[in-house]
């Protein structure tokens, strides 16, 4: 035991304690109540689970396909990191794209939206009440921005995604940009953004599939 | 008063005419708004994709403030956004009326300003596309500019 704290004072006089605080960071100890099991529908229709992905290293992001600026901008950044990583890692990791607006987005529209970005992300759907609570578990609150905005029926009138419903507004949102990085127990482990450096990022995730 | 000196003195006035409309001309040039445009592109959409964004800068070159008081394309209904991150949360609106100061930037970035393009047509906006859009400024007058179709 002695010998443990003479390592740490040593470890501390070498390292200094902002050295020591970012191994401690590096660590990606888990984040409670960020995060837990869920259902939804997959890419090709399917009902699935999140424990489905057990065993795999989540990167889990929140948008909308109507959305113009940050959800692309989100899956721009995700191809990178992606590409950041060797074959080996990606087959060992899950890129995970939820709708919020699941009315709109279908699983094929969805797949159609993500797989422009990457063949391998999986968009993820599913009924209002699903896609609620997974946005619960995920603190990853989301509001319509519809009211006061713009019509979006309007915006909807001449798009492949038809709607009749003129009382249906949820095509502009505010919503989270969290990254969730997600180990292969299905723990939240780290909240990340676009503006994290995408090596740090990568790096991240290594340390998660080689856990 | 011989026909000569009546010759000299027409030429003198119109000479001080000359200078006078010259000078005039200049001094409106220099109160007058110009604005320029740098890097404008349109980010290639997925094919399924309803809206896109356009990045870039757009400058006041001049030195009189401006104001953009319209905005116009032929791929589809486009605004000025913002989108800001408070708390996390990506909160996006709409922005009327962007004034330009003298030597003012706005620059088109993600996650901040941005021209939004919605019901888009995926025949102008495509990939090695050009797209029309029209800037209408308040005393610059309407500014038209082809902006590439670019992968970000």
């Amino acid at each position: 035991m002695l010998k443990i704290i003479k390592n740490l004072v040593m470890a501390l006089m070498i390292f200094g304690p902002s050295q020591i605080s970012l191994a401690n960071q590096m660590s990606l100890p888990i984040l409670s109540g960020v995060g837990g099991d869920f259902t939804a529908v997959d890419s090709d229709g399917n009902n699935v689970t999140f424990a489905d992905y057990k065993g795999k290293t989540v990167v889990l992001a929140f948008g909308y396909t109507n959305c113009a600026d940050i959800c692309p901008f989100t899956l721009g950044y995700l191809k990178k990191l992606y590409s950041n990583l060797s074959k080996e890692e990606q087959e060992q990791s899950r890129f995970i794209f939820v709708t919020i607006d699941p009315d709109y987005d279908t699983p094929e529209h969805l797949k159609a939206f993500v797989q422009f970005f990457n063949k391998d992300f999986i968009g993820l759907s599913g009924s209002n009440e699903q896609i609620k609570h997974i946005t619960s578990l995920y603190k990853a609150e989301y509001s319509d921005l519809s009211e006061g905005k713009v019509a979006t029926k309007e915006i909807r009138r001449t798009t492949p995604q038809k709607t009749s419903d003129t009382n249906e507004k949820a095509s502009l949102f505010s919503h989270t940009v969290v990254l969730y990085l997600i180990d292969k127990e299905g723990y939240t482990r780290s909240l990340e953004y676009t503006g994290t450096p995408r090596d740090d990022f990568a790096h991240k995730i290594r340390m998660l599939i080689n856990e | 008063m011989n026909k000569n000196t009546r010759m000299i003195d027409a030429i003198k006035r119109l000479f001080w005419l000359f200078v006078f409309v010259s000078c005039t001309v200049n001094v409106m040039a220099d109160n007058s708004s110009t604005i320029s445009t740098q890097q404008l592109r349109v980010i290639l959409p997925p094919p399924v994709a309803t809206s896109a964004a356009a990045y870039g800068v757009i400058e006041n070159t001049g030195n009189v403030q401006d104001t953009l008081i319209n905005i116009s394309s032929d791929a589809g209904m486009i605004m000025l956004h913002k989108s800001e991150i408070i708390d996390g949360m990506a909160k996006m609106n709409h922005v009327e009326d962007y004034v330009f100061e003298p030597g003012a930037q706005l620059i088109l970035k993600p996650m901040s300003y941005h021209l939004m393009f919605m019901n888009i047509n995926h025949d102008v906006i495509k990939q090695d596309g050009e797209v029309l859009v029209t800037l209408e400024f308040e005393k610059a007058g309407k500014l038209k500019i082809n902006v590439p179709v670019s992968a970000e």
